[in-house]
């Protein structure tokens, strides 16, 4: 199927990837090739009258409504993780410009 | 010697687990050129042993895996240890938590040898697109050992350890068990906690044992299964959680010839005969229709690509992932970062992943997905109603030379297409090795109802009795 550049350009926003001039052109290949060989998924749910969901009928357990003590240093292994910190907290660039 | 047996024997003091780690380190050491490690706790390892066997010494009261030697594939977080997911962008994530099946090997003695190699995020069927390098098939090395979960498999065939686990979304357990010929088994979709399991695609993976025999398959399994708080797709009944084999005799076997049509023909021959060996046994073979199943890679990749996308928003180098470039605005830095550490399969799934969510086209795409998953649901139950397990080959063709099906985004998604049903079905799975074909390993596939890992078992160990393997 046709994908153009400008998809591409709107997908790639989308999920956040900057793509190199030469990455753009390989993945829009890349992309039109796996869409051309899965549109067959078009006539593949002929017949079935709703799309699948859940893979199992289960109800979700809520627990209690109630305030569990954190072990500390578990907080402490994770805040390790952050890449840029101040103190406690994640430093995160501006989402508002 | 049977892997439970092996159990036995060091529970009662017959065998140490000093020497079993040992043995299993210096098959590490041994077979450093396959990969199939990426990171190896030797020492830890020793030491775990050594106080299994001081224990049993005293007479006290030891796990069901005591003394075992398990693997890990790098995708389960062990805590204070590297979940890399063979990523660059992971390479320094040291997980703060156990994964809920790695609390369950601890409490039973399991000794926990290392994380193994495999596909970045689990995308893959070769066991090649690693940032550490592919792992290599044991039987011939320059061959693939199939993936995602290719180190697990590979460590399990050559005695680097006693049992492994893997994760299976698409056939990522069953794929390079078949390839390494070791017993590789998916469970029903909800048996198994996912809770700290580094997820590709939620409505598909599940954690499962590889092992010598299904035996060890069994015993694996009914350690790390049942009901988790943490994982709300889990539940258990007291049956699900006792696994064992029945007897053969009587068992309605079903045939789909929908799993043959695409199959190299010298493999679909030696399934034939392992089927015939079922027959001699006293299973009965009836005929199933699955006419679904030929579009079991489309859906499944399809599902799987837009789970995928989804799972992969977090790794924002905020929290998860390289670091990003404070200073710049957020949707900026986090572009930059996710296009520095990510894989070209990696960004090829979460783009199409992402399109075909995205509003202007979810209709025509992810919606008719849904459905066409339905109805290869339903045509699964239909056909078991009919039998009691469905044989199938687990893989189309051989091993592949390490390298091949690069070219083509679709060649190797095609090598999933009869494994990838069980998940989108959200039944159990196994293969056991069954024949050979110029030295390399024939897995033979069973499928089996929701929740009746039992029969699957059945069948497997028939297979490994009857064909010798």
């Amino acid at each position: 199927m046709e994908f153009d550049d400008e998809t591409l350009k709107k997908v790639a926003e989308t999920c956040r990837l900057k793509l190199s001039e030469e990455e753009a052109k390989a993945l829009k290949k890349d992309l039109q090739i796996i869409l051309e060989q899965f549109k067959e998924i078009q006539k593949a749910g002929e017949g079935a009258e709703e799309g699948l969901h859940y893979v199992n009928e289960t109800t979700n357990e809520l627990r209690e409504d109630e305030v569990k003590k954190k072990d500390e240093k578990e907080t402490e292994e994770i805040v390790k993780l952050f890449s840029k910190k101040e103190g406690r907290f994640m430093v995160s660039p501006k989402s508002l410009e | 010697m049977k892997t439970t047996e092996l159990a036995q024997a060091i529970k009662k003091g017959e065998l140490t687990a000093q020497a079993n780690a040992e043995e299993k380190i210096k098959a590490v050491e041994k077979n450093k050129h396959l990969n199939a490690f990426i990171d190896v706790y030797a020492e830890e390892a020793l030491e775990k042993a050594k106080e299994i066997d001081a224990r049993v010494k005293k007479g006290e009261e030891t796990g069901m895996l005591a003394g075992l030697i398990v693997a890990l594939k790098s995708n389960i977080c062990i805590k204070g240890k590297r979940a890399t997911c063979a990523s660059k962008i992971l390479e320094n994530y040291v997980a703060p938590y156990n994964a809920t099946v790695v609390e369950k090997i601890i409490a039973e003695d399991g000794i926990i040898i290392g994380s193994t190699n495999m596909d970045e995020f689990a995308c893959g069927s070769a066991g090649t697109y690693s940032a550490f390098g592919p792992a290599r098939n044991p039987h011939n090395p320059e061959l693939v050992p199939g993936g995602s979960s290719s180190g697990s498999a590979v460590a399990v065939a050559t005695g680097m350890a006693d049992l492994a686990l893997g994760s299976d979304t698409g056939g990522s357990i069953r794929c390079p068990a078949s390839f390494c010929g070791v017993v590789g088994f998916k469970p029903t979709y909800g048996a198994v906690s996912r809770y700290g399991l580094i997820d590709m695609g939620m409505s598909l993976d599940q954690i499962g044992p590889f092992a010598r025999d299904v035996e060890g398959a069994m015993l694996l399994l009914t350690t790390i299964a049942g009901k988790d708080a943490r994982d709300q797709q889990t539940s258990a009944t007291p049956s699900q959680l006792a696994f064992e084999a029945k007897k053969i005799k009587g068992m309605k076997i079903g045939l789909a010839k929908e799993f043959f049509e695409g199959t190299d023909k010298q493999i679909a021959l030696k399934i034939g005969e392992a089927i015939q060996k079922l027959k001699e046994a006293g299973a009965e073979l009836v005929e199933v229709s699955i006419p679904s199943a030929r579009y079991a890679v489309p859906i499944y990749f399809l599902t799987m690509f837009a789970e995928f996308s989804s799972a992969m928003q977090k790794y924002d180098g905020l929290r998860y992932g390289l670091p990003t470039d404070v200073t710049m605005p957020l949707a900026k830095a986090v572009s930059e970062e996710r296009a520095q550490g990510l894989g070209r399969e990696i960004k090829r799934r979460i783009m199409v992943g992402t399109f075909i969510t995205m509003k202007e086209y979810s209709e025509a795409w992810y919606a008719k997905t849904l459905k066409a998953r339905t109805k290869l649901k339903k045509e699964f139950e239909t056909a078991l109603e009919k039998c009691d397990a469905i044989v199938t080959p687990t893989m189309p063709c051989l091993p592949w030379k390490i390298g091949e099906k690069m070219s083509n985004p679709v060649e190797m998604y095609m090598a999933d297409m009869l494994t990838a049903s069980a998940n989108i079905a959200g039944i159990p799975a196994g293969t056991a090795k069954c024949a050979e074909i110029n030295g390399l390993p024939v897995g033979m596939q069973v499928h089996a109802k929701k929740n009746d890992e039992n029969n699957a078992f059945t069948v497997l160990q028939a297979v490994q009795e009857r064909t010798g393997k």
